[in-house]
């Protein structure tokens, strides 16, 4: 096993699958930074690239790409409140409230070293299962992925305290859009109204661009001024405050990258809801909750770890049996049987130095990236002190360009409009963004899978309680909701106890 | 106010009159050498997915055969299940410069989902297939009670079949319900998987009793011994020990078929048609494509030139008689 480790190591030492390595990581950078671009992007238009290249240099390149994504866009995330890819969309919760502190330097500096070290802590963690991915890929069927779903909602819903009605208004919402389009399970068209766009549903990352980046977007204008409320922090570089932020809270980026370990090894529940459950998990685990989304730093390391760390274990399920655990890794499986390497159950005993490589590969484009994030720290961060006549326009134009670019369907640059309207509107409000796009996830997964259990098990519930993961699931997702309503009843007896005793003294 | 003086109308006259003639002069390409410019091949399926490998393959050596030099460049169009690049592809111009890949019998049933209006699949100029076809095969778990066909008919006696499948617009989908036709069995489809790889792994793990695949997506399962087949409905079995349509005496089970069709809008200039199916045809020959469909496990045979029009007619024919079937 070690030599294979090291012949995988090495065969990235070498010039043709280094250059490409380090030529995938920049692309994948400014490719993550801009919205509605991202890793999928950047790969399928590296794919013709590659047509003529070694398989290693190819799996390189890929690496390269696909460790550097996530930084990129949590890059724009934390200045522009715009996620240059789904999953970095929690980053906005904190970083941007953090960059309008004029701590845009701080946030970015913990955002790459918890993108290095959530990176390197997955690849570990790969590395441990990989051997037994078969068994963990077959553990998981629609039963568990329904109750993941769920255990996904529950999660995020309940850590919203004190607005427990908005949040489950926004969730409500967020479902709702979810079910529009084509079911394949049914084969039932919803609320497509006979169009052809609407048929794949809600288009998430059009909705998402609009969600935070137009809609905060509208909120500046409407504000005016820049993001920063206070330039002379800016100037302050917090960068190695940064780094070290991320060794002060290490129980966080474990714990983030323990949960995108696991997140990501579940093919289609993705980035997006393990970044968004590792950052509600945080602060359900604070000390102060209330801090949060108002520039607490534990937000931005969060998300980042989890998001770095299920870019390996996305691989799991994808190399195992062929099944893409996301639409970056649909176009890493279109790229490997160009290369004559055919994902299934074969390509772990036959292609061995080659994952192992692109594993490497994987995580030192992470850790590069993060050190090229640190170095741009000080230009990036004097964006936030652009005023806003300048900063939007900029903004909008990048946000709506990159929504059409997804699909190339005008339709999106449309949703993107409509989305940033809701949003904003959500902003003035004081509702959960972060609910409603989780919901939108995790609707379809939700949905889906549960009518499979139901094919399954010809309609019986005991399809969720038969098998021990599913069993298990169950329990936390039920503990994870009765636990705060135990909580606020035994605190509320202590208060009356403690006012009953008081009166009686007095 | 300068006088209109002769001279000028001329010149005005003349341009005008070569803004009107220009566009005809460039749809006349055939007499200045089709083609002129690159050509963008439609991929309805999202990057990675079924049809993208061939096509990405295909493309390259494709330009090494066309008449001029130009780039084949492949587009994806996943939106709407593929309906929409199937829509695009329908209100092109015919003028050789957009083709697109068509996975029937899938299409046919996308086009009775989503209503002519989108497009027409009988007034598309079919150009070849590439490669052939593939038939399916039915795979169960290594565990499982079913050995063959008897089993399952057996089996069905007792309860519906459970086939694990992807959507009811896929092919996997209309295979299943035509072959539990023919087979005389009563099965019950359990949908909405993402694809073949998550199916055979639904069958593996044990959410359905079996499914249907094509050969090519079984091989690296099948020589990982992670799957077992009950019967393949090839005319004649490739791997032996396993029953194939003739031995079971229904020969219309290998009339179960996905094509990889290539299109062009109606209305083509044959002339054009005849360029692209020998740039078609010669790739599918050319040994960098033959030695990867050998290294990936696709079974890789190519056709006549330009047979696109005898194996859509067949395929219409079959979505006709089995229409109600599929739909149901």
């Amino acid at each position: 096993m070690l030599d294979i480790w090291l012949s995988g190591f090495l065969g990235l030492l070498e010039p043709t699958a280094l250059t490409f390595l380090v030529i995938g990581m920049f692309v994948g950078l400014a490719f993550g930074a801009i919205p509605g671009l991202g890793g999928t992007t950047a790969l399928a238009l590296l794919i013709p690239i590659t047509y003529g290249l070694e398989p290693f240099a190819a799996l390189a390149l890929a690496g390269g790409v696909m460790g550097a994504v996530p930084m990129g866009g949590s890059i724009t995330a934390i200045l522009l409140n715009t996620p240059g890819t789904a999953p970095n969309a929690a980053a906005c919760l904190d970083g941007y409230p953090l960059a309008q502190q004029g701590k845009g330097g701080l946030a970015i500096g913990a955002s790459a070293s918890a993108n290095a070290l959530g990176g390197i802590i997955g690849t570990i963690s790969v590395l441990l299962v990989i051997p037994i991915a078969r068994e963990v890929v077959l553990i998981f069927g629609p039963p568990e992925f329904f109750l993941l779903a769920v255990l996904g909602l529950v999660v995020v819903s309940t850590t919203s305290r004190g607005q427990m009605l908005r949040s489950l208004l926004a969730g409500a919402f967020g479902l709702m859009l979810a079910f529009v389009g084509y079911s394949n399970v049914s084969g039932v068209e919803r609320f497509t109204f006979g169009n052809t766009y609407l048929w794949d549903g809600i288009h998430l990352v059009p909705a998402l661009i609009g969600l935070f980046a137009i809609a905060e977007m509208i909120h500046l204008s409407v504000k005016g001024g820049s993001v920063s409320h206070d330039s002379k922090n800016v100037k302050v570089i917090g960068m190695r405050q940064g780094m070290m932020e991320t060794f002060n809270h290490m129980g966080t980026v474990v714990r983030g990258s323990l949960i995108g370990t696991i997140v990501g090894a579940v093919p289609g529940v993705g980035g997006t809801v393990a970044s968004f459950m590792s950052y509600s998990m945080t602060m359900q685990a604070s000390k102060n909750p209330d801090s949060f989304g108002k520039g607490n730093i534990q937000g931005v390391i969060a998300p980042e770890a989890a998001i770095n760390a299920k870019d390996g274990s996305m691989l799991i399920p994808t190399l195992a049996f062929g099944i893409p655990g996301s639409a970056e890794m649909a176009v890493f499986l279109g790229l490997l049987v160009l290369h004559g390497m055919q994902p299934g159950p074969l390509m772990l005993i036959d292609h061995q130095v080659e994952i192992y490589g692109l594993i490497w590969a994987l995580t030192a484009s992470c850790v590069m990236a993060a050190f090229v994030g640190l170095l741009l720290v000080r230009p990036l961060a004097m964006v936030t002190l652009l005023d806003v006549k300048i900063l939007v326009p900029i903004v909008v134009s990048v946000a709506m360009v990159g929504s059409y670019a997804v699909d190339l369907a005008i339709e999106n640059v449309i949703l993107t409009a409509i989305m940033g309207g809701i949003g904003y509107m959500m902003i003035r409000y004081d509702y959960s963004r972060l609910v409603l796009v989780v919901a939108l996830v995790l609707g379809p997964t939700a949905e889906r899978n549960y009518f499979q259990s139901m094919l399954i098990s010809d309609g019986s519930w005991s399809i969720f309680f038969e098998r021990i993961p599913s069993l298990i699931l169950f329990v936390i997702t039920i503990s994870l909701i009765v636990y705060p309503i135990m909580g606020a009843l035994l605190g509320r007896r202590k208060k009356q106890e403690g006012s009953g005793a008081s009166g009686a003294g007095s | 106010m300068t006088k209109l003086t002769r001279r000028k109308f001329a010149a005005l006259a003349g341009a005008a009159g070569f803004t009107l003639v220009a566009p005809a002069c460039s749809r006349n390409d055939t007499e200045a050498g089709y083609p002129q410019r690159d050509i963008t091949f439609i991929i309805p399926n999202g990057p990675g997915g079924n049809f993208d490998s061939f096509v990405r393959v295909i493309s390259p050596a494709m330009q090494k055969y066309l008449p001029n030099e130009v780039n084949i460049i492949p587009l994806n169009v996943p939106a709407g299940g593929g309906g929409k690049g199937l829509a695009d592809l329908y209100r092109s111009r015919p003028d050789g410069y957009t083709i697109g890949a068509v996975n029937v019998p899938g299409a046919f049933t996308l086009q009775e989902q989503m209503g002519t209006n989108s497009f027409v699949l009988s007034e598309m100029t079919w150009l070849s297939t590439i490669a052939g076809g593939e038939t399916y095969a039915i795979v169960v778990a290594p565990d499982s009670n079913i050995q063959n066909v008897d089993d399952l008919r057996a089996l069905s006696q007792q309860r519906p079949i459970k086939f694990a499948s992807t959507g009811p617009e896929g092919t996997s989908y209309a295979a299943i319900k035509v072959a539990s036709e023919i087979l005389g069995l009563d099965t019950q489809i359990i949908s909405g998987y993402r694809g073949s790889s998550d199916y055979i792994v639904a069958t593996i793990r044990g959410d359905s009793d079996c499914a249907v695949a094509t050969l090519s997506t079984l091989r690296s399962f099948l020589e990982a011994g992670t799957v077992r087949l009950a019967a393949s409905f090839e005319p004649e079995s490739s791997i032996p020990g396993v029953p194939d349509a003739t031995s079971i005496g229904l020969p219309e089970l290998s009339q179960i078929r996905v094509e990889r069709m290539v299109a062009a809008p109606p209305g083509l200039p044959d002339d054009i048609k005849q360029v692209l199916n020998a740039a078609i045809d010669q790739a599918v020959r050319d040994p960098d494509v033959v030695s990867w469909a050998e290294e990936v496990g696709h079974k890789w045979i190519p056709q006549a030139r330009g047979n696109g029009d005898t194996v859509m007619q067949a395929q219409a024919a079959f979505f006709e008689k089995w229409k109600s079937v599929i739909l149901s």
